[in-house]
């Protein structure tokens, strides 16, 4: 079929040809392979993000980290490299040819007077031998870590055309000792490369389904400090708490409406879960399913927070169903395997992610909502709790190796996958945040680079 | 590919049928049109590129311009249909040499007319072939500079189906890259770049060694870059 | 039964008598005040021949004097009760209505299999099943409290089939 496509397409094309006296050749397919890039050591004084013996920060090697993590990118080595220019004047395009280079970052830092520090990085393209960026980041030295990783969502936003996240965070659930009396719940924030973990709350009670405020500055998220579940806001900043939802039964699985004023939860205090609405400005809540005999939980918000998608089991089995807010007319959207739970939307709303079980295994599957294309991302067992990143392009999940909770990382295309490193205990509930914005509170700013 | 293979064959022996046709006419009847054999042979000779005795490696066209030429057809002109010729009627007139000679002038005016047109319908028809292989020389170049440049294009994740990115290419005969240049945008800057990191790297391009079809088709061209294979 | 275990009834008992008395409720919490009365006429303190519970204070089999069974186990994604299970709950039902002063929390549990919040909704089934069954014989909703840890709280953190099994039970806690 696609070969007569081709033949009819090469036949039109050919008899536009003879007519017109110029041909047009017509590209329909490709071979996607990861963009090959060259981050070239920054030139400058070492440079550390923190006071006290630790090795200087490798900016470079960030940025590639980052840029290869995303699976879009092959980076060299720089032991590979044929010179390591850190100016303009010093890049040979040819060198970079030969090594089947696309790009090349090159970059260095300065002290400043005030103590901050100048990072100025370019980024050229290879064939054309143009400069395509070129970007001066100036920061104080602690927030060293996200000029890195704001260059790397530049320069992968300019060669990909979507948006970077790579200076995104994740919360997840650390347990130490797990299974033991003495177990310790901690719930953390990381950079989503695993690195400046922050505990946010410690307890000695389990703590699940952390869930990030779409400003990226508040959790919600459930905990049984009380000895039964409750749902708690926290502000991460003053590290202020607010316990949102103490009724009688489950309190669980709150997600944040995409403006932020609203949390959708499960509670059971008519008797079994169901899907609720609480404002949380008026506190007033709003209950959304009605099925005394199943179980509806885990919600999750639709684009614009019109519907809900949200788990039941209604039919017999966990599925995944929709609720416009507006009808509180629901629709089932998974009918492959006998257990689908936990969804989450892309950012299209098109897309979903959940947990679904084939053969008895546990594995995150991709649904195209209108195609009705269903594929499974992972190959590990157990896996459980998938969460994106917000442009869609990669999710976190929680998955077991030999025994132990760990997180990995898979891109929606699932061309790559990885673990996250963790140390000792069980590492559960990850937590993709939202875009962080830069703001004032950062000092940071940027300025394009005149050459 | 398989298109290129399924045309062949019936190509091939449109051309052969052609040149069969033509020799025949051109050795009965018009010895005297010396242009005509020069114009007719190499162009038989090359179509025969277009066979690829071996239909199994295809995509590495010949890299040297001077390929191996195959032995030119060799076959015998098929005995041309002979054109009925009509009789004249047998007139018992007394004025019957008069007329027969009429006649006789009548139906040699018919002849040649009926010569002429033939004439003419072969030089359409050698035009037709003449244009038939350098469309298929084209076409097998076309295809290897589609090739080439799939082979190089890495489709950003940003990319879609049916985006469309056209650019003009320069060409010189060696096949080098003299120019590119952005026609029109499919409104994704990182997609256009793709296209023309893809155009870049493929060169430089495998173009016909004909001077004529590599000045016609092959000095500038346009490419049209839009995807149907995504999965969104 | 020991003394201090008596003192505690009867106070309590004494406490019902009063808020009775009182007859002004601040909250609703009409049905488990108003009972009680009946009680202090029908209950009286005379020492039961065979002990009702345990050293711990948990019920036991009359006939055996062993205790009675506390977990319950279920199937994979079900909260469905063994009949086993039903004849000991309705021991459990009939010490509870013989002493309602005593009361139960019920822990509802899964297997690690499944995501975490549907295990909680899951435990809470399982809890219910037994919350019901004790309701349906006689037992006040106030001596009931349930809870689920939905697959928090394993009691066995292996990945085989049994461990899986031994996990998948709601848990009766006497107070």
């Amino acid at each position: 079929m696609k070969g007569l496509i081709k033949a009819i397409a090469i036949g039109l094309t050919l008899a536009a040809a003879l007519g017109a006296r110029a041909i047009e050749i017509v590209i329909t397919e490709g071979w996607d392979s990861p963009t090959k890039i060259a981050v070239v050591p920054f030139g400058g004084p070492p440079l550390r993000d923190q006071p006290g013996p630790v090795a200087p920060l490798d900016l470079a090697g960030i940025v590639s980290f980052d840029l290869v993590r995303s699976g879009q990118f092959d980076a060299l080595p720089s032991d590979n490299m044929l010179s390591l220019p850190t100016v303009a004047e010093e890049v040979y395009f040819r060198d970079w040819r030969i090594l089947g280079m696309d790009y090349v970052v090159i970059g260095g830092a300065e002290v400043l007077p005030d103590a901050r520090i100048a990072v100025t990085y370019r980024l050229f393209e290879v064939a054309s031998e143009r400069e395509i960026i070129s970007t001066t980041w100036t920061a104080p030295g602690e927030q060293l870590r996200d000029v890195a990783h704001w260059i790397a969502d530049e320069v992968y936003e300019e060669i990909t055309g979507v948006r970077g996240a790579f200076a995104t965070k994740i919360v997840y659930v650390l347990v130490q000792n797990p299974n033991a009396p003495d177990a310790t719940y901690e719930l953390t924030v990381a950079d989503v490369d695993g690195e400046r973990e922050r505990v946010v709350y410690r307890s000695s009670e389990p703590i699940l389904s952390p869930s990030w405020a779409p400003d990226g500055k508040r959790l919600a998220y459930v905990s049984f400090e009380t000895g039964r579940s409750t749902i708690v806001v926290q502000d991460l900043a003053t590290g202020a708490r607010r316990r949102v939802a103490e009724y009688p039964g489950i309190n669980g699985a709150p997600v944040f409406s995409p403006d932020g004023t609203q949390l959708a939860m499960a509670l059971s205090r008519d008797g079994n879960s169901e899907i609720y609405i609480k404002d949380l400005e008026t506190d007033v809540l709003r209950r959304i399913t009605r099925r005394p005999s199943a179980i509806d939980t885990e919600p999750g918000w639709g684009p614009e927070g019109k519907s809900l998608i949200f788990t039941s089991d209604r039919a017999g089995q966990p599925q995944i169903y929709r609720i416009d807010l507006a009808t509180s007319l629901p629709d089932r959207l998974t009918f492959q395997g006998d257990y689908n739970a936990r969804a989450r939307l892309l950012p299209d709303g098109r897309h979903l992610v959940y947990v679904h079980r084939s053969n008895g295994v546990y594995h995150i599957a991709w649904q195209d909502l209108e195609r009705d294309v269903v594929r499974v991302l992972t190959e590990t067992s157990l896996d459980e709790s998938p969460s994106l990143a917000p442009n869609g392009m990669m999710m976190i999940y929680a998955t077991q190796l030999r025994g132990r909770g760990i997180l990995a990382v898979v891109s929606v295309d699932s061309r790559v996958k990885y673990n996250l490193p963790s140390g000792l205990g069980d590492v559960r509930e990850p937590a993709w945040s939202p875009f962080m914005t830069v703001d004032a509170q950062t000092l940071a700013s940027r300025a394009v680079t005149a050459r | 590919m398989s298109a290129l293979r399924e045309y062949a064959g019936p190509v091939l022996l449109a051309l052969l049928l052609h040149a069969a046709i033509a020799a025949a006419l051109v050795r009965g009847w018009q010895p005297d049109t010396d242009d005509m054999p020069r114009l007719v042979q190499p162009r038989i000779i090359e179509a025969s590129i277009l066979v690829m005795d071996k239909p199994a490696p295809r995509p590495p066209l010949p890299s040297a311009r001077p390929d191996p030429v195959p032995p030119p057809v060799e076959r015998e002109p098929e005995p041309v249909k002979p054109e009925p010729k009509p009789e004249p009627p047998p007139r018992p007139d007394p004025e019957i040499e008069r007329r027969a000679q009429e006649e006789a002038a009548r139906q040699k005016r018919l002849r040649e007319l009926a010569e002429q047109s033939t004439v003419q319908a072969f030089e359409s028809e050698a035009a037709d072939l003449a244009e038939a292989t350098a469309d298929a020389q084209t076409m097998t170049y076309m295809d290897a500079i589609n090739r080439a440049i799939r082979a190089q294009w890495s489709r950003p994740p940003s990319a879609r189906n049916d985006m469309k990115a056209r650019f003009q290419v320069d060409l010189v005969p060696s096949g080098e890259l003299l120019g590119v240049m952005l026609l029109d945008t499919s409104g994704n800057p990182a997609f256009d770049r793709s296209a023309e990191i893809a155009i870049r790297k493929a060169s430089p391009f495998e173009v016909p060694p004909d001077h004529d079809v590599f000045e016609a088709n092959f000095r500038r061209f346009t490419l049209l870059f839009s995807p149907q294979d995504l999965l969104r | 039964m020991r003394p201090a275990y008596r003192t505690l009834i009867v106070a309590i008992l004494a406490g019902a008598v009063l808020a009775a008395c009182k007859q002004t409720p601040e909250v609703e919490e009409v049905e488990p005040i108003e009972e009680p009365v009946v009680e202090v006429i029908t209950a009286p303190p005379e020492p039961p021949e065979p002990p009702r519970v345990d050293r711990d204070g948990n019920p036991v089999d009359v006939a055996t004097g062993r205790p009675l069974g506390r977990t319950f186990y279920f199937e994979f994604d079900q909260a469905r009760l063994s009949e086993r299970d039903l004849r000991v709950l309705a021991m459990h039902a009939e010490y509870l209505r013989d002493f309602r002063n005593r009361s139960v929390l019920i822990e509802g549990h899964c297997d690690e299999r499944g995501t975490r919040e549907y295990n909680l909704a899951l435990g809470e089934r399982r809890a219910q099943a037994v919350q019901q069954y004790l309701s349906s014989a006689g037992v006040r909703s106030s001596q009931i409290e349930i809870v689920s840890y939905g697959e928090e709280r394993p009691v066995d953190s292996g990945d085989t089939e049994s461990a899986y099994a031994k996990n998948r039970r709601a848990e009766m806690v006497y107070r």
